[in-house]
């Protein structure tokens, strides 16, 4: 671990300001110690945002839809039933996602921009394209747990569980800068590294992720989240998904299908949703849309697998709309 | 291939009681159905043959101490399997003494040799040796004990820290008290196996499971471990013992494997996150099961090595009910997602 400095300010504010180029933002810190301690991250500043009370706690406000503070831990909104109320698939997803100490410390910020899990990424004697070398090592490699669908030139999946959830409701985030402010789709927070661009977030040098909104027209939709893992907790998704729709008189509206664990991205399947959408939610049409949700899929040598998995999940998540 | 009868096999009476335990009777061919739709539910077992005889050279020595109380002393180690207990069981019953004064020291190189903690070894190479040295410490301080009362030594035996004689009971102590500046010291190492046998201990496991066709998920919802070690020194021990084999075997079977980059031959899973031991929700129902009949042609406790074998069964028992469950006949280990489901395909296909 390399030395580094420490500084914990009380307001965002002063946070904002301590925060560039070699300053790096922590919150509970369970994947950014991580990757100091693998040297895959060595910041000179860490500016803990833990003591920064006002970015911690949910509210509902009706007609205004739903904010989560980005320093909430992950355990607040698994285990509240005021919050299950609001969203459910949020704590569907979370009781399935790390450990209790994980989700204890972890935050909704946290999980939300966590590094992707690629052994090659996050081993030091890997110099793999992503952190600035010059070949993909998992495409020669071992790739059983990489990705399917929509990769360029690296082929890491985005590992959270929470994201495919939020995004299924429609979630955008509030990014803040020393002198900025913007709100963004949670979908458009995560980019496909190519070319230049060797990051999974669009988040600017600088930015903190300080809110997650679902606005409150998704938060009528139903909701399911399946996880499918290589044991029975305790790991990451071999392939997550999220799935939503309005659902009046047996007919889906609003339909969306958002998969973890098989591209760069928390990713959307558009051409499944539209299968789905203003149709009857029965076995021939979550059916189709399942195959349609992989059919562009393109595996790696170890993960054709995950295809299977991916429709399958796809199929059951749909008819839990039902 | 020793060629050699085995001193004793009740592997049979293994298969009859883990039969049993599981319902194998209610095993059908091509498996039946499953809690849900997609799931087919199987039955598989497999058996396990190991070594377990154990053998010199091991070494103990047994000090008795005035106040009734003895000191065992051996060259071996704990490392979590309850060898210091199953040493004090035995040094107390042979002695005759509570097993609560028998203070067993080990772990340490200064002690009369033995053998690693390794292979099955301790409890039928130590084992026997520190019976030896009991017997031994029993002698001399009967022989001691004889002068002391005036009665012969034949007559008298050592129950619960006790000379016992034809009614009378003497507390050690007092004999003590008797004589100045007495030790007794016994000493016993464990002598050869014999050479006309094999000593092999057996078992059989029995698994139970159900397997999601469509996703390769595997779900292991019973195991029963039955397995012949001769005679059982501690019932709690030796099942914890196979429950913890049974749960590291679980993993093996199906989530465990060391991942080599093969360009690079560098380890990528040299860590907790992806090389996946079981968590407790992987962990089913083990029923733990003994013959418990003495291999008396083994050694002097009749005891047989419970190191290896409740690892050995478990993952084929398992792969043996997933191709039950479902005609998915996997012959690699783990059991991984993509391998059921290749198996699954492959099946299919024929």
């Amino acid at each position: 671990l390399r030395p580094f400095a420490l500084a914990r300010p009380r307001a965002l504010s002063d946070a904002l300001a301590l925060l560039g180029t070699r300053a790096t933002a922590l919150a509970g810190g369970t994947d950014l110690l991580g990757l100091m301690k693998d040297g895959v991250a060595s910041p000179e500043r860490l500016v803990d945002l833990t003591a920064v009370a006002s970015l911690r706690g949910w509210k509902r406000e009706r007609g205004a839809g739903l904010r989560i503070g980005a320093l909430t831990p992950l355990v607040e909104l698994e285990t509240s039933r005021a919050f299950a109320r609001v969203l459910p698939i949020v704590p569907e997803a979370l009781a399935v996602a790390a450990t209790a100490q994980l989700r204890t410390m972890g935050t909704v910020g946290g999980n939300l921009l966590q590094a992707n899990r690629c052994w090659y990424f996050r081993d030091e004697a890997f110099p793999c394209w992503l952190k600035g070398g010059t070949r993909c090592f998992a495409v020669g490699g071992d790739s059983r747990y990489h990705a399917i669908l929509g990769a360029d030139d690296c082929v890491a999946v985005a590992p959270s569980d929470l994201a495919p959830a939020l995004i299924a409701y429609d979630a955008r985030v509030e990014l803040r800068g020393a002198r900025t402010r913007r709100a963004v789709a949670l979908a458009d927070l995560y980019v496909t590294p190519t070319g230049t661009r060797r990051r999974h977030h669009a988040t600017r040098t600088g930015e903190v992720l300080t809110e997650v909104r679902v606005p409150e027209a998704a938060l009528a939709r139903r909701g399911a989240f399946l996880k499918a893992m290589d044991r029975k907790a305790w790991t990451f998704a071999l392939v997550s998904v999220a799935a939503a729709a309005r659902v009046r008189g047996g007919r889906a509206s609003d339909v969306r299908i958002v998969l973890g664990g098989v591209a760069p991205v928390p990713w959307r399947a558009r051409a499944a949703e539209a299968l789905v959408e203003g149709a009857r939610v029965d076995e021939t049409a979550c059916a189709a849309a399942a195959d349609r949700a992989v059919a562009d899929a393109e595996p790696l040598k170890d993960n054709a697998y995950k295809i299977a998995l991916a429709r399958e999940l796809v199929r059951r998540a749909l008819l839990r709309l039902a | 291939m020793t060629r050699l009868p085995y001193s004793d096999k009740r592997l049979l009476q293994c298969y009859d009681v883990g039969a049993r335990e599981i319902g194998w009777s209610t095993r059908r061919r091509g498996g039946t159905a499953g809690s849900t739709r997609s799931r087919r539910r199987g039955m598989g077992m497999a058996s396990q043959l190991w070594g377990g005889g154990g053998g010199p050279p091991a070494y103990a020595t047994v000090h008795v101490n005035p106040d009734g109380t003895a000191v065992l002393t051996a060259g071996t180690q704990d490392i979590g399997t309850g060898t210091r207990t199953i040493l004090a069981q035995i040094c107390a019953e042979e002695l005759g003494v509570d097993v609560g004064a028998v203070r067993v020291v080990i772990g340490d190189t200064d002690a009369p040799y033995g053998p690693i903690s390794a292979g099955s070894l301790t409890t039928a190479s130590v084992g026997p040796a520190v019976r030896a040295a009991a017997v031994d410490a029993r002698t001399r301080l009967l022989g001691a004990a004889a002068g002391v009362l005036e009665v012969p030594q034949k007559e008298l035996r050592l129950e619960r820290g006790q000379i016992v004689s034809k009614g009378a009971k003497t507390p050690i102590r007092e004999i003590f008290d008797q004589l100045v500046n007495y030790t007794v010291i016994g000493r016993g190492s464990r002598y050869p196996n014999p050479d006309d046998t094999a000593i092999k201990t057996f078992g059989a496991h029995f698994a139970l499971v159900e397997v999601d066709t469509a996703t390769g998920e595997v779900f292991v919802e019973r195991v029963v471990a039955v397995h012949d070690i001769g005679r059982v020194v501690n019932p709690m021990l030796a099942a914890s013992q196979v429950r913890g084999g049974v749960i590291q075997a679980i993993g093996f079977a199906l989530s465990e494997a060391r991942v080599l980059d093969a360009p690079t031959g560098r380890v990528v899973n040299a860590d907790l996150e992806n090389y996946k031991v079981p968590t407790v929700q992987d962990v089913p129902e083990i029923v733990v099961r003994f013959v418990d009949r003495p291999d008396r042609r083994a050694n002097n406790l009749g005891a047989k090595g419970l190191g290896e074998p409740p690892i050995i069964p478990t993952a084929g028992a398992i792969a043996n009910a997933v191709a039950n469950a479902c005609g998915a006949r996997v012959r690699e280990t783990p059991l991984t997602r993509a391998r059921v489901l290749a198996a699954i395909a492959e099946g299919h296909a024929r």
